[in-house]
């Protein structure tokens, strides 16, 4: 038992490290929300450091399968812990402003996100992944609306609610119909061999259903069509670095989980892994049923990359527009999905941790300048460039990778991604996603246009003058980052790495 | 050679100039002086690692290749590298430094003439009303040449190579926007410079493409051992290789002011005279003869011929040119257009390490006077006029020599600089190309022979009429010398058109009977040429108009530039101009309208899309849960 204690380490550090923070809320005599910010951020230094280590060892099971400890999980534990220290991070650069005091509540609800992610990407079971779900869901429900200031959170929240349950109900739903379908077991490699039995006997419709209700978690974490209703209203409704979390934390964990969870449920599809059946007419059922999920995949990532990109064109609300265009990304990601293969899955994984960086600064930027202006509404932006140089010259570098132009990380992802679907055939979805990016252009760049060539109306004045040294220097940072990683190799080999680990079988 | 140390030195000579500029372009306004400190200090910091870099790879000796650094070792810069399966395509492009012994001296030299241009315009460009402009236009062209200088690939040195165009574009229109003196002018200029180099770049980048294509490699070691052995993949296309060295070469003509594109860089005299002394001796125009020294080994045969005739022609076209010029500066802008000939020739004739070392050579001495020329234009209140100027030499000492040992040197006067290099190109032309015989291959050796002697003669015409003889005007009269930051280039550089030739370490000759056919050669036309320039300028035995007149319809050509620019502008330009508007006219009515065709259906169909989204939740999953039974019917009706 005891070394399995010391497998989950990270996991036991944060939640010791959370129990601590909430704690101190009851001790302290007032409110030290500085203090807690850095304890948290400390925190997730130490446990980032601890997963780290994840990447030296070979992969294992712990508690009987229902943790897996390999290069995968602690790829994707990585990203949600960077995102959770954002959210944090921005959120205390929030209560620089004076409207806004802070709750250490946030900070104790972002960690146990972060612990639900560790749970959700570290699972190959799927009452843990469940679990997973609903402690990231959960969180961030009370997240959308914890300053409980104004109606448009209180509405965020509630409609956050509403439509997690529906989604959660759906992919329970599914989770028993494959229960059933795996003999009474929970634990996906049985399930995998109950899907072959079932594929193999030529009921393909056993399967399809259950794993489309499954499917149907994720494609609500992701914001996928038709799942996505309410991101644009929740984003608009929350705070930014809520929004931020959930478009970089929420939805790479979930994305990450798919992964495993098609990885490993559809492995026979995916690479053959050995049955006691006969292999040749396992893989031919399968590989056939893997088509036809793939082409369920690749309809859906259509729609959501369409919908995202066009509904984005119009928009002027900030954090709307994120929204869609985050929809839109979510839709790539699904495309290189959709591929079946483990190049698509590291294609999509390079692109998913690329457009998670542009994404944290994105979002950094339009902190920065929103809050300080007063306004999240582009018509209010204009000629704001000039007034806030730094922010503004990172949001255009941000746009540019979240565009995929070429001096920035976007570009290489794009690349890899649009090769991948080229080689596998999914010629016309590359070209799609080509002919949205100039969409996209559109949309990001008429943010920089307002921002820069725009003259600002004249009974418009920023409300406050706050100097952001940390978030300045975070900005530039991510920035640089953002041109650093054009070279792709140094994203492509962790990811390939960790995809490789993902179907070890 | 310990390569790990030279990685992060090499590095920093092109990073230093481009910090300068990046300060500049910010903060330039808040600075003492806009700057000019810094830019000159960038500079004279990249100097100084050059010459360290020089000192220790002198030690190595003529092993041209002593240092490869290039992207082999792990150090270099990936480029949208796959870890597998990605092989093919744009996949795995590599990009490293290159240093060996031709980038040594080459990069020093640059490096060192970039700071004594910076150091002179300290002076010259004094109270220019868009001084800081200037500077920092001066730091990105620096930085852009010496980077060229150290990539390890054609993809690099294109890019470079642009960045240097866009720089050109900037430095000789600079005048154009003067607060004082506007002179609309340099604006046509620096556009005419822009627009004539970049129809060479456009050929350059495809013949670029082609050898991408050919060899898979951009690299300059892998292109020195690859064997084109992909003609199968050209079917019925097996002139590719000569078609892509004709592109590249293209690129170089226009780079390199070769004719028939060499219009641009008289024009280029607009900008400012450093500006000149960097275009015609450190950057610029010595980026085309780079390009094609690098990519030598992708020129078949065919093409090397082309460029050897070529290169001979402009050699001796424009020193005939030179001689009928009466503007100071343009006398030297033809007499470079003249010397590109030599270098591109000696391409063409086998011989790129030759060519390099003229690139050297020709530095050096240009540097000195084209700085030389902006001292005396300088004293003399902007008086460029050779028939305004004579007798500066009691009022110029230190110009007076500094200009002589770089007369005496680009003429070719034994045991300075210009004498060794241009000695291996004649030697080279002397054994023909391809040891071939016959009048075509002696082709080149004739032209450069004949453009030797007129070299001599114009180079001392426009020297003598500076220097000696009676003041022609007030100007000129009136004249001081130049104060210490602008003397202080001149005298340097002096010593180096006098012992620059000691510092190339490889000279390539050839066999030793064409190598005394050149030397023969040379001191017979010195000797002719300096005895007709005295014999014309300084003792005025001669009348120069007379012979003029007894050449006649020469002459006159020569004068009016033998008509090129004429010629070029009704063929080409006219007609591109009549295309360009009638394509325009294309593109606002239908290409335009079908854009706005397709943004407008896009935004309406955001708009449709947008109207969904009605904030009402009860919709909402009314909406999802009718989309997951599409979903589900479609994903049945599939499975079936």
């Amino acid at each position: 038992m005891n070394e399995q204690l010391v497998l989950i380490l990270p996991e036991l550090v944060l939640t010791g490290g959370l129990c601590l923070l909430l704690l101190s809320d009851l001790i302290l005599q007032r409110r030290r929300i500085w203090e807690t910010g850095v304890f948290s951020l400390g925190l997730l230094g130490v446990v980032a450091y601890l997963v780290l280590q994840r990447f030296e060892a070979s992969p294992q099971d712990a508690f009987g399968g229902l943790l897996c400890i390999d290069r995968f999980s602690a790829l994707f534990q990585l990203v949600i812990s960077v995102a959770a220290g954002f959210a944090i991070f921005l959120n205390l650069q929030q209560y620089r402003f004076p409207e806004d005091r802070g709750r250490i509540e946030t900070q104790f609800l972002f960690l146990c996100a972060a612990l639900g992610g560790f749970v959700l990407v570290g699972t190959q079971h799927l009452m843990m992944l469940y679990l997973g779900l609903e402690m990231v869901g959960l969180c961030s429900y009370a997240l959308a609306d914890v300053h409980k200031r104004d109606r448009a959170g209180a509405e965020a929240s509630m409609k956050y609610v509403v439509y997690g349950a529906l989604s959660s109900g759906v992919m329970l739903y599914g989770i028993s119909l494959l229960f059933g379908l795996g003999g009474a077991s929970f634990a996906m490699p049985d399930i995998a061999l109950g899907i072959n039995q079932a594929l193999v006997d030529g009921e393909a419709v056993r399967v399809l259903l259950p794993s489309l209700l499954l499917l149907a978690g994720f494609l609500f974490k992701l914001a996928l069509v038709p799942f996505h209703w309410w991101a644009p209203d929740v984003y608009q409704g929350t705070t930014i670095a809520m929004a931020g979390f959930l478009a970089v934390g929420s939805k790479l964990v979930a994305f990450g989980a798919l992964l495993r969870t098609l990885g490993v449920l559809f492995a026979t599809s995916l690479h053959g892994v050995e049955t006691d059946m006969d292999l040749a007419v396992v893989t031919a059922a399968a590989s056939e049923y893997g088509a036809v999920f793939g082409m369920v995949l690749a309809a859906l990532a259509t729609v959501s990359m369409l919908w995202g990109n066009l509904a984005a064109v119009g928009q002027t609300h900030l954090l709307r527009l994120l929204a869609y265009s985050s929809i839109g990304h979510a839709g790539y990601l699904l495309a290189a999905i959709a591929l079946m293969s483990p190049d698509g899955f590291t294609a999509a994984g390079t692109y998913a941790l690329i457009y998670g960086v542009a994404s944290l600064g994105a979002f950094a930027a339009v902190f920065a300048i929103a809050m300080r202006a007063g306004s999240k509404d582009l018509c209010d932006w204009a000629g704001l460039g000039w007034k806030y140089p730094l922010a503004a010259g990172t949001l255009v570098v941000f746009f540019a990778s979240l565009t995929g132009l070429p001096p920035t990380a976007g570009f290489a992802g794009k690349w890899r991604l649009l090769m991948a679907l080229w080689a596998g055939g999914a010629q016309g979805l590359a070209l799609l996603i080509a002919l949205l990016s100039v969409v996209s252009l559109f949309y990001y760049f008429r943010v920089i246009k307002q921002l820069y060539l725009e003259r600002p109306e004249d009974n418009f004045m920023p409300a406050v003058s706050v100097r952001l040294p940390w978030l300045t220097g975070f900005l530039l940072i991510v920035s640089f980052a953002t041109f650093a990683l054009l070279n792709l190799s140094w994203v492509e080999v962790p990811v390939a790495a960790a995809t490789a680990d993902l179907i070890r079988g | 050679m310990p390569t790990a140390d030279f990685f992060p030195l090499l590095l920093a000579v092109p990073l230093l100039p481009l910090g300068a500029w990046l300060l500049q372009v910010l903060f330039g306004k808040g600075l003492p002086r806009g700057g000019d400190w810094l830019s000159t200090g960038a500079m004279l910091g990249a100097f100084s690692i050059t010459v360290a870099l020089y000192l220790r790879a002198y030690g190595l000796g003529e092993e041209a290749e002593f240092f490869v650094w290039s992207s082999e070792s792990e150090q270099g810069w990936k480029w949208l590298v796959s870890h597998e399966g990605m092989n093919s395509g744009l996949a795995n492009f590599r990009a490293g430094l290159w240093y060996d012994g031709l980038t040594a001296p080459l990069l020093a030299m640059v490096a060192g003439v970039s700071f004594l241009v910076h150091l002179f315009s300290t002076g010259y460009m004094q109270g220019n009303s868009r001084y800081i402009a200037y500077f920092a236009g001066l730091s990105l062209f620096s930085f852009a040449m010496l980077a060229m200088l150290i990539s390890d690939n054609l993809l690099f040195v294109f890019m470079f190579w642009e960045v240097m165009g866009l720089c050109s574009f900037l430095l000789i229109g600079h005048d154009s926007m003067d607060l004082k003196r506007p002179r609309p002018r340099a604006a046509a200029a620096s556009v005419k410079a822009f627009l004539t180099t970049r129809v060479g770049d456009v050929a350059l980048l495809l013949g670029l493409a082609i050898v991408w294509n050919g060899f898979g490699t951009l690299q300059f070691h892998e292109l020195a051992v690859a064997v084109p052995d992909m003609i199968e993949r050209y079917q019925g296309w097996p002139n590719w290789l000569e078609t892509a060295g004709l592109l590249i070469f293209l690129g170089a003509v226009g780079k390199s002011a070769q004719f028939p594109l060499h219009v641009w860089l008289p024009d280029a005299m607009e900008g400012p005279t450093p500006v000149s002394a960097m275009i015609h001796a450190a950057t610029m125009v010595a980026a085309g003869v780079y390009l094609m020294a690098r990519s030598f080994p992708v020129l078949a045969p065919g093409v090397l011929a082309v460029i050897a005739v070529l290169g001979a022609f402009t050699a001796f076209f424009a020193a005939t040119i030179a001689l009928t010029q009466d503007d100071l500066k343009k006398v030297l802008a033809y007499s470079t257009i003249s010397q590109l000939g030599y270098m591109i020739s000696a391409i063409g004739l086998g011989s790129p390490d030759g060519a390099l070392f003229h690139v050297f050579t020709h530095g050096l001495f240009k540097a000195g006077l084209f700085l030389g020329a902006g001292a005396v234009i300088y004293a003399c209140n902007h008086k460029q006029d050779l028939r305004k100027l004579g007798g500066l030499r009691g009022r110029m000492p230190v110009t007076y020599v500094s200009m002589l040992l770089c007369t005496a040197a680009i003429s070719g006067v034994p045991f300075l600089s210009g004498f060794y290099s241009k000695d291996v190109i004649l030697a080279f032309a002397a054994q023909g190309w391809g040891g071939g015989a016959g009048m075509v291959a002696m082709l080149p050796l004739v032209l450069l022979g004949l453009a030797a002697p007129l070299t001599v003669l114009y180079m001392f015409r426009m020297f003598l009429l500076t220097f000696s003889g009676e003041p022609r005007s007030d100007h000129a009269r009136a004249a001081k010398e130049v104060p210490l930051p602008m003397s202080l280039p001149l005298v340097l550089l002096g010593f180096g058109a006098l012992f620059g030739a000691m510092l190339w370490f490889a000279k390539p000759y050839p066999s030793n009977a064409a190598h005394e056919v050149a030397v023969i050669l040379a001191s017979a036309s010195l000797a002719l040429g300096l005895f007709a320039a005295l014999l014309f300028f300084q003792f005025r035995k001669l009348d120069p108009s007379q012979v003029a007149a007894a050449l006649g319809p020469w002459s006159r050509g020569a004068r009016s530039l033998y008509g090129v620019d004429g010629f070029l502008h009704s063929t080409i330009v006219l007609p591109v101009l009549a295309l360009g508007r009638s394509a325009s006219r294309f593109d606002r009515r239908i290409v335009d309208g079908a854009v706005h065709g397709i943004g407008g259906l896009a935004v309406w169909v955001g708009a449709q899309f947008r109207r969904l989204q009605s904030g009402h939740i009860q919709r909402y999953l009314y909406l999802t849960y009718a989309g997951l039974l599409i979903l589900i019917l479609f994903a049945l009706w599939r499975v079936r």
